[in-house]
């Protein structure tokens, strides 16, 4: 019986590790041969290859000094921080409200918040380029840190309020008892406690930002306002260097990835902390 | 008095940022795309002449008839590839298992990937000529020429392949969140009575998983409707159209064509079509959980 029950077991895990490795080689197959390409001579790209065989770094050298790499980093790093912060500070006020008070219209604006989420891009990113034309805003950081904010700003939301309302409201009337105002005792004591909301409405909106690519091409045109997206997507559209391209992939993956790692342990509960009430 | 006064305005100006933000991002732009679309505008989006309802003729040609096909075989493919795999996966990850830790950390990866990035890297694993996949089969000796994988015969499949790669982590967190949920009594419960493997993954977790599935699995249906960068950068929406999904014509149209209104009226056309399907998916829902 109990041989048999192990026997099951073990079987179970062939099945599900199966799955597992089927999937994380193709997750990281791409991943893989980027980095691989990111260090190969040019003239020997087209070889066969399953294994590093080269160390060729200049071409990260290359890819630096060569093209406006910098540049397109430092842009999608205020992208990307800006809209980051930028979130978290809009959420957290609103999910407090949302959390806390009683108001007219609160259900309304729950219901607008669910909805934002799918408005895309593309179908407001035409008027968008109007209006940041007429408003004198077009080819600024803030014009696309803006519009990247309303994007991201869905899900952080309703993943703070969900941790707010798992907090007492105890504590903080102790707070006004003591003189405190409600944004004092926001601060004071419940910022402090949600520290794991809070990194993970960090990481969900600085993917967001990392990720942005329609609203610099469209909203932006100086040099110094490229992103790594646009930046890289057209040094595909020219002769492409491979070596080159991967190794700006390379470049442009690692923070995303990090901010991940770091995040992770509150990533996946919180992602979806807001969906399922 | 005052007090009262104050606690009913404190809640509106902690949501002023976030209402400012989607007033002036989504609400305006939505406004200005509804008059776009009946009227004729220059590139930044100046007035110049009312249009009636000429710039959605196009929705009533046949190019659009074969975007819109190919827009539904990109969103139905896609989703149903990510609901396969993902759910898949998240079964095999919900139970203990040795490394899953270190496998949950690796199989989301994809998911932090940039659409872009995701792009410029499998264009050149798949590339036709120096791409890994086709030098490996090659060397295999499974192919005796090289595939064609952006090619106009392949393209549109490959795309949704990167797609699925792109989408599958997003439905594996929000199973895996949702199954932590099930009480280990259910389990027992249903293994009592004779429900296990298959069995029970179809009558007892489906069913409590289906209210996440239909809430991720409407969110995946907006995004997959209109998403832009991925296809963009893979392909362009070629060769020969293949790939041209209603956001590339969108883009085209607004960007390429400087025709503003008409771009509008296939945005706001296609904005109207995804909320009507979302609104219809979230309403089951509701009463479901009622």
């Amino acid at each position: 019986m109990n041989k048999k029950r192990k026997q099951k077991q073990i079987r179970d895990y062939i099945i599900r590790y199966i799955v597992i490795v089927i999937w994380v080689i193709i997750a990281l197959l791409p991943i893989y041969v980027a980095v691989m390409t990111s260090f190969t001579p040019f003239e020997k790209l087209g070889e066969r290859m399953l294994f590093p065989k080269y160390f060729r770094w200049q071409n990260y050298v290359e890819v630096a000094t060569q093209t406006p790499m910098w540049e397109y980093l430092k842009a999608s790093i205020i992208y990307a921080l800006g809209t980051s912060i930028f979130t978290i500070v809009i959420s957290i006020l609103a999910a407090y409200a949302l959390s806390r008070f009683r108001f007219r219209f609160k259900t309304g604006f729950m219901m607008l918040i669910v909805a934002i989420q799918v408005i895309p891009q593309i179908v407001i990113v035409t008027p968008l380029y109007g209006i940041s034309n007429s408003t004198g805003l077009y080819d600024t950081y803030i014009m696309v840190i803006f519009a990247m904010v309303a994007s991201a700003i869905a899900n952080p939301i309703l993943l703070l309020k969900g941790f707010f309302d798992s907090i007492t409201s105890t504590l903080e009337e102790a707070a006004a008892v003591d003189g405190c105002t409600r944004l004092g005792a926001l601060v004071r004591i419940i910022l402090p406690i949600s520290m794991p909301a809070i990194t993970t409405a960090f990481a969900l909106s600085f993917f967001t930002g990392w990720d942005a690519y329609l609203y610099p091409m469209i909203l932006t045109s100086s040099a110094g306002k490229v992103s790594m997206t646009v930046g890289l997507s057209r040094m595909v559209d020219i002769v492409t260097p491979w070596n080159w391209v991967m190794a700006g992939t390379v470049i442009a993956i690692i923070p995303p990835i990090l901010v991940y790692l770091l995040a992770q342990k509150y990533l996946i509960g919180g992602l979806t902390a807001g969906s399922d009430k | 008095m005052k007090r009262k006064m104050k606690k009913n305005t404190l809640p509106y100006i902690f949501l002023a940022p976030a209402i400012i933000v989607i007033v002036a991002i989504f609400a305006i732009p939505l406004i200005n795309l509804l008059w776009y679309s009946f009227a004729k505008v220059d590139l930044i989006g100046n007035f110049r002449s009312w249009a009636g309802f000429s710039n959605y003729k196009y929705l009533c040609t046949e190019a659009f008839a074969q975007t819109m096909m190919r827009t539904m075989i990109w969103v139905v493919f896609g989703i149903a590839g990510i609901f396969v795999v993902g759910t898949a996966l998240a079964l095999a990850l919900n139970k203990p298992i040795p490394g899953r830790g270190f496998f949950r950390t690796v199989v989301i990866i994809p998911w932090v990937i940039p659409h872009v990035f995701a792009g410029t890297m499998w264009s050149w694993v798949l590339n036709s000529t120096n791409g890994i996949v086709n030098t490996l089969l090659l060397d295999l000796g499974l192919i005796k020429q090289p595939i064609s994988f952006l090619g106009s015969e392949l393209a549109l499949a490959t795309v949704i392949f990167i797609r699925i790669w792109k989408g599958v982590p997003f439905w594996v967190m929000s199973l895996l969140s949702a199954l932590q949920t099930i009480p280990f009594e259910v389990e027992e419960a249903a293994k009592l009575d004779g429900a296990v493997g298959f069995k029970y993954f179809w009558h007892i977790t489906l069913p409590l998983l289906r209210p996440v599935m239909i809430m991720s699995g409407t969110i995946l249906m907006a995004w997959s409707f209109t998403i832009f960068d991925l296809i963009y950068v893979i392909t362009g929406g070629g060769p020969l159209n293949a790939t041209e999904l209603l956001s590339i014509t969108i883009y085209k149209k607004a960007f390429i064509n400087s025709d503003l209104g008409g771009a509008a009226a296939l945005a706001l056309f296609t904005m109207v079509f995804v909320s009507i399907i979302a609104f219809f998916l979230m309403k089951h829902n509701a009463k479901e959980e009622n």
